[in-house]
């Protein structure tokens, strides 16, 4: 609940600081997937949705690309170990 | 000196529980004084459902209208106020946010269509401020909405000076990076329109607490909801520093002759003592019950000579035979009981036994499933569930068991409490996302004072907000089956009602805008709550609106006002898709012999066949008026055994 106003009311705020602090990073953000970075596009494929950017077919589609890739990328850590 | 013979006021304000007349009293005060004075009058009303129109008998709206000389009354309609004031205004509140915040020019494009909950109160004070402005009327008369919200309006000076302080906060930063580069810094149109407005709140925070210019005149009957509300709205005022000196006690009946009406008189007594004991302090002035509605000039100035003690009263009931009326038929609501319903919402005009009957419908509720839990709950801030339990329901954030009943429960939310907590529970987070940021340097130092600033203040429209945030949250802990929840007077029901889709809209808006940012990592968290608290608001807008599992049920009385406003909400919850398939008519008077019962029957009787007429679909509800006062468990049985058989 707390969150109704929280998120809602400073995300001008808050997304500034964690802009800045993202930007600050970005330049180690790599190209390669990573388990956070899959993470990411997932929630941001889904925001895409909610903001009926995409229909839910495409959804679909896209999260079962991103799902295989999470599933290929388990494989590839299990077998280096 | 009271407002009855002060002739130096400039403001004077009615306000009390729905239904006790303040329109009646306000308009009737503006009569009058524009007949013995030669001020220039301007009624206002700031009820989001006004009928100021109504008691004129005239049509009025959101523009100042003329009545007669020297005499003008408007309608505030928040939208159409936040409208004007965006259009002349939205340049600057643009460049306010893009300098205050990290939003983008093209960011703030996105959220600025978007509709702000609680604009209504704001609207308003921003308005009076204008009219004052002007300074083209000698005395602005406001009919205000009932207890609840009328107290929110007359915190907002403060808060609103408060909001302007944070806003300009927000700007210091961009001054102090302005000088920084220009080694000077000039006042520009922002900076103007910021300390221009703060200036115009002041003035109307200042006026306010004028004890020789402004007289808040509380409006009550004698009846318990009606007094303790009145208490609760003193004991603010006096908070306020806003004066008081008279309490107009509405309605009085005269010893009539049927045994109801003596019944009903000698009740009356007890409040009315009450009423006298307890606000000894002021001038008590009393009115009586007409046998009709007080509408239109003659009524009002009748109303007015008795309110100024010109006159005394006299009852007169013109020599004609009335008709004989049928006793009331059974209610025929048992059905209610069978439907698979998650939650029940009543609402009407104030003043018409909302709480009663959503109280009743909760007992009915609870003896029916015995198996289920039910909740009653409530989304007006004047908080009258205590009262009619006869239980103390504490303002706080925590449900409580009803005695009397083992599967009925109650909850008074407590939205400053709510707001409260979560300052403190943030207030450690933002600490230390600014300790890690420490050596940012200057641009975090201001950012760092603003948010202390803006984690002090409550938003607008917290009432509705935390109401829909508890209700959110108990139906995800899913602890009860059923939720009844007794609401605000319908202007502002609507606006809890549009509270879902309103966040839905915002949610949006900051979904386009993170969108934008999707290759920058980081911004999990949020995101994350973003999208959970999006799924849990279509939830409830689901079980809301357009669902076999919501039902709505009108609460009204047979009057003028009272079935005018059941039209308004009618309209509202057909294009908001809620179901409603029963009107109560609340508070019909017996048919007995005597004159007084049967000419208010009369009357009813007109607007009970045009309430049927209308609505043809309907089951329209008659429910007497009792003698006695509804509260505490047996009598609320009673009635709901009345209701559901």
């Amino acid at each position: 609940m707390a969150f109704l106003i929280d998120d809602l009311l400073l995300l001008p705020f808050r997304l500034g600081l964690d802009i800045a602090e993202k930007i600050r990073d970005m330049a180690a953000e790599e190209l390669e997937d990573t388990p956070e970075k899959l993470q990411r596009e997932l929630l941001d494929l889904e925001m895409a949705l909610e903001i009926e950017e995409i229909t839910k077919k495409e959804y679909e589609k896209k999260e079962k690309d991103i799902l295989a890739r999470m599933e290929a990328l388990k494989k590839e850590e299990s077998k280096q170990k | 000196m009271s407002f009855l013979k002060n002739k130096n006021l400039g403001l004077i304000l009615f306000g009390g529980k729905g239904g006790s007349g303040k329109t009646t009293s306000a308009t009737a005060t503006a009569l009058y004084l524009q007949k013995t004075t030669k001020k220039k009058i301007l009624v206002v009303s700031t009820d989001p459902a006004p009928s100021v129109g109504d008691s004129f008998d005239v049509e009025i709206g959101n523009k100042i209208t003329q009545i007669k000389d020297n005499l003008w009354a408007i309608e505030f309609d928040s939208k159409e106020l936040l409208e004007d004031f965006k259009k002349k205004n939205l340049k600057i509140i643009k460049t306010l946010v893009e300098r205050g915040t990290y939003l983008s020019r093209e960011d703030v494009e996105v959220v600025e269509g978007l509709a702000i909950p609680g604009m209504d109160e704001v609207m308003a004070i921003i308005k009076i401020a204008d009219l004052l402005k002007t300074k083209e009327y000698d005395l602005i008369i406001l009919d205000t909405a009932p207890t609840g919200h009328t107290k929110v309006l007359l915190s907002l000076p403060e808060a609103m000076e408060r909001w302007m302080g944070v806003m300009d906060l927000m700007l210091a930063k961009h001054r102090f990076l302005t000088r920084l580069w220009r080694r000077r810094y000039s006042e520009d149109e922002t900076e103007k329109f910021l300390k221009e407005k703060k200036a115009d709140i002041t003035e109307v925070k200042d006026l306010l607490k004028s004890p020789n210019l402004t007289e808040f005149v509380p409006v009550t009957i004698p009846e318990p909801m009606s007094i303790l509300e009145t208490e609760d709205l003193i004991e603010h005022l006096k908070e306020l520093e806003i004066k008081v000196e008279s309490i107009i006690t509405n309605q009085i009946l005269l010893p009539g002759e049927c045994q109801f009406c003596k019944e009903k008189a000698k009740f009356q007594e007890e409040h009315i003592e009450m009423i006298e004991k307890r606000f000894k302090k002021f001038q008590i002035i009393k009115m009586p019950l007409f046998p009709k509605e007080i509408r239109g000039e003659k009524d009002l100035l009748e109303y007015a000579q008795i309110l100024f003690g010109e006159k005394e009263y006299q009852l007169s009931i013109p020599e004609k035979a009335l008709p004989k009326f049928p006793s009331l038929p059974k209610a025929k609501m048992a059905d209610f009981l069978e439907k698979d319903l998650n939650f029940i919402i009543c609402g009407g005009k104030g003043g018409v036994g909302k709480t009663v009957m959503a109280a009743a419908t909760a007992i009915a509720l609870a003896q029916k499933h015995k198996d289920k839990k039910i909740l009653i709950s409530t989304t007006d801030p004047a908080h009258a569930l205590s009262n009619v339990f006869a239980q103390d329901i504490p303002l706080d954030t925590k449900v409580v068991p009803l005695k009397d009943f083992s599967n009925l429960f109650a909850l008074e939310i407590d939205a400053q409490k709510m707001l409260k907590k979560w300052q403190d529970e943030y207030r450690q987070d933002i600490d230390t996302v600014f300790r890690e940021f420490i050596g940012g340097g200057m641009d975090i130092a201001f950012d760092r004072k603003v948010m202390e600033e803006l984690m002090e203040l409550s938003p607008p429209g917290l009432e509705e907000l935390m109401a829909l945030g508890k209700i959110m949250d108990l139906m995800k802990e899913d602890k009860y089956d059923i939720y009844v929840l007794d609401s605000a007077a319908s202007g502002h029901l609507l606006r809890f009602l549009e509270l879902p889709e309103i966040i839905r809209d915002w949610l949006k808006g900051i979904f386009k805008i993170l969108l934008k940012y999707r290759n920058i990592a980081g911004l999990v968290e949020i995101k994350r709550k973003l999208l959970d608290f999006s799924k849990d608001i279509k939830k409830i807008q689901e079980t809301l609106f357009g669902s076999k599992k919501t039902e709505f049920v009108m609460v009204s009385i047979a009057e003028e006002m009272g079935v005018r406003e059941m039209g308004d909400l009618a309209q509202s919850l057909e294009k908001l898709n809620i179901p409603y398939n029963y009107i109560v008519l609340n508070r019909i008077r017996p048919a007995s012999h005597c004159k007084f019962c049967l000419t208010k029957r009369e009357s009813q009787e007109k607007y009970i066949a045009k309430v049927k007429k209308e609505y043809p679909k309907k089951e329209v509800v008659l429910v007497p008026l009792f003698s006695y006062d509804i509260r505490g468990a047996e009598p609320l049985k009673e009635l709901s055994k009345f209701l559901f058989g």
